[in-house]
């Protein structure tokens, strides 16, 4: 994509960023894999899914080391709205170039005397306080000059230039100041607004060069404007730990959005199921039901008819034959969409919660299992729903695969999260087959930061636990 | 007999009324939301409400709760509560108080018009009717205590009587003599345990219990 074999210094922050990232979050935000008879070596292993997971998390890792930045979890920039890649593989144009060098030049010689002047002169004098409104309005000078600068980038190459990530906004001049100080952007714009003379004293006589020679306006000064404008990211732009910590923010809200827009839509199908669907073929079902009950009311009177009511006889119990049959399809369509409906959201636990569902959910299963739920407040709905399922799955594979004569379901709260466990006394030995049940419910718990653990050592007993973080 | 129903949905509502005009039960109200039904039952004084758990305002439980105010009204009013879903839990609030004249039983159940009404009929007369469902569940709790000791026959009988069928009932649905229910009744409640008591609807609560403990 870009011609240049070194990476920019857009990219370069960004992968770095990636690789503590990538590794980061495979270990700690994602669901853990562990068992026993893994760490021990032993035959049966949980680890299917734990490789599938690293090598994900390598793969992540990876990816951001490639040159291409689109392939690496590049941040769009908030501000820009521009995606890395479009940034990368785009240039400013000839006279834009021009248009930026020249007009810029005249600005820097100002800039850099108003600045240099204003910190030289608040520096000597702030033995006799004289200083110190000269170094606040220098400091106020600096950042006013940085965003007309990302501001004047933006316009003449066409190029954005995010801003840093705004601090808290502190009442007072002296605290705000206090923090303008403390604020590295500051000290970045100011390092920015001292090299850019001698640069733009550069850049001016190569584009005044550019004028005279077209071939040096076409190829040479786009080069130099993207390199001005890689320079103008770096120290004017957020820093790249903050970027990324801005884009953590942003994408940490946007999934929290997801995981609850998931939840209600799910509530939505299955009061639609309950409400719609289903309750048309209940009526449909009684229609039938009352039909076939008047044809059974009728059926005495007909039979008793003459030869010539034979054919009618027979009709007629074809008819009733019909109406059976699709009397009997109602009621069952009826019965898989309620069992649909469960599957895709249990109403019993937006009405009543956890404990309510979860024994509902004990009561049908086969083998006796012990519930202790002690929540005194009930949790979060995407909370709830992902407990829920994961005790759901945990007792499905207890009855199917196990062996196991008892099980124990236990819920509690801790600081900051919910914890689920499931225990069976089983033949242990549980694997989690990537793509499996439970696998699946541990990546749907990870879009909450929950973590989900197996363990089950060859001989039992098997314990799934999930951690499920959440603020009350 | 004189009956309210409460169903948002105007199908099954239209629908609830016709049937049980077939069965020759007159709907004095025909109403769409749990405030209306408490409105409809204070104005019209009927002998049973025929109720939808899920309904407007809140579309959660409303129709339960409502049922469950009426219960504790002095009137004692006998209600017969329908839902798309059901729950061990519901039942058991509905179930608490020990007095009979309740229902609890899955929509779909209209669909079986005779034993729907038999259902209507039973709870009017202050019986009791427990959707099969829910005894499903319960014997599958009670599994793991001395229901497994039951042969297949008598957990059958078992699971219709706990939906609150009386023995001529259980011997009409499994096609066997009454004297036949009654001994199987017999060794059922030796097998469990329970006491033998001569009124049926008492002999549910005592099913219900043990199964549900």
């Amino acid at each position: 994509m870009r011609p240049s074999p070194d990476p920019s210094p857009d990219p370069t922050p960004v992968a770095d960023g990636g690789r503590r990232l990538g590794p980061a979050r495979s270990v700690d935000r994602r669901a853990i894999w562990t068992t026993p008879a893994a760490t021990r070596g032993r035959s049966r292993t949980a680890t299917g899914p734990a490789t599938g997971r690293r090598t994900r998390g390598q793969d992540d890792a990876v990816s951001t080391e490639r040159p291409q930045p689109e392939a690496g979890p590049v941040p769009a920039d908030p501000a820009s709205g521009a995606g890395p890649a479009q940034l990368a593989e785009r240039r400013p144009g000839a006279l834009r170039s021009v248009a930026y060098f020249v007009v810029s030049f005249p600005l820097r010689i100002l800039t850099f005397t108003l600045v240099v002047v204003g910190v030289i002169l608040g520096v000597a004098t702030v033995v006799v306080w004289v200083g110190i409104p000269i170094l606040i309005a220098t400091t106020t000078l600096i950042r006013g000059l940085a965003r007309q600068e990302r501001a004047w980038v933006r316009t003449a190459l066409a190029m954005p230039v995010p801003e840093p990530a705004p601090g808290p906004e502190p009442a007072g001049v002296l605290a705000r100041w206090r923090r303008d100080v403390v604020d590295p952007a500051t000290w970045r714009a100011l390092l920015y607004f001292l090299l850019v003379l001698p640069l733009g004293t550069v850049q001016f006589a190569i584009t005044l060069v550019g004028v005279v020679l077209v071939p040096v306006a076409v190829w040479v000064l786009p080069w130099m404007a993207w390199l001005h404008w890689t320079l103008a990211v770096a120290l004017l732009g957020p820093k790249a730990s903050g970027r990324w910590e801005q884009r953590a923010q942003a994408l940490q809200a946007s999934r929290a959005r997801g995981v609850d827009a998931a939840e209600a839509e799910r509530r939505r199908i299955e009061r639609d199921l309950h409400d719609g669907a289903q309750q048309r073929l209940v009526a449909v079902a009684m229609t039938l039901g009352r039909a076939k009950a008047r044809l059974d009311a009728q059926a005495p009177v007909d039979g008793t008819g003459g030869p010539g009511s034979v054919t009618q006889e027979h009709g007629d119990r074809l008819t009733r034959d019909l109406i059976d049959q699709a009397h009997l399809d109602a009621k069952l369509a009826v019965a898989e969409l309620r069992d649909l409906a469960r599957g895709i959201h249990p109403a019993v636990l937006t009405d009543r919660g956890l404990d309510a569902a979860v024994s509902a959910l004990v009561a049908r299963s086969d083998l006796p299992v012990q519930i202790d739920v002690s929540l005194l407040e009930r949790p979060p709905a995407a909370v709830e729903t992902i407990a829920y399922f994961i005790v759901a799955e945990a007792l499905t594979n207890v009855t199917k695969h196990a062996e196991a004569t008892a099980a124990q379901v236990r819920m509690w709260r801790t600081e900051a999260s919910v914890v689920v466990q499931v225990t069976d006394d089983g033949r242990g030995g549980a694997a989690a087959r990537s793509g499996g049940g439970l696998a699946g419910l541990a990546d749907r718990a990870a879009t909450i930061d929950g973590v989900v653990t197996v363990v089950s050592p060859a001989g039992g007993p098997t314990v799934v636990r999930a951690d499920l973080p959440c603020s009350w | 007999m004189r009956v309210v129903v409460a169903e948002d949905g105007v199908l099954l509502r239209t629908g609830l009324v016709h049937l049980l005009a077939d069965a020759g039960i007159e709907t004095v109200a025909a109403v769409g939301d749990g405030p209306a039904a408490l409105a409809a039952v204070a104005e019209h004084r009927p002998d049973l409400v025929v109720m939808d758990v899920r309904m407007p305002p809140t579309f959660t439980d409303e129709g339960l709760r409502a049922a469950l105010a009426l219960r504790r009204g002095r009137s004692r009013l006998p209600v017969l509560v329908l839902s798309q879903y059901v729950e061990e839990s519901y039942a058991a609030d509905l179930l608490a108080d020990g007095a009979g004249g309740v229902g609890y039983l899955l929509k779909e159940r209209v669909a079986d018009v005779t034993q729907f009404v038999d259902a209507v009929r039973r709870v009017a007369a202050g019986g009791t009717a427990v959707d099969p469902e829910v005894i499903a569940q319960l014997m599958a709790r009670g599994r793991r205590n001395r229901v497994q000791d039951l042969t297949p026959r008598e957990s059958e009988v078992l699971g219709l009587m706990a939906q609150g069928l009386s023995n001529a009932a259980v011997a009409d649905r499994l096609v066997v003599s009454a004297a036949a229910v009654e001994k199987h009744v017999g060794n059922i409640f030796a097998k469990l345990g329970l006491p033998t008591d001569p009124s049926e609807h008492r002999r549910v609560r005592a099913v219900l219990a043990w199964l549900g403990r």
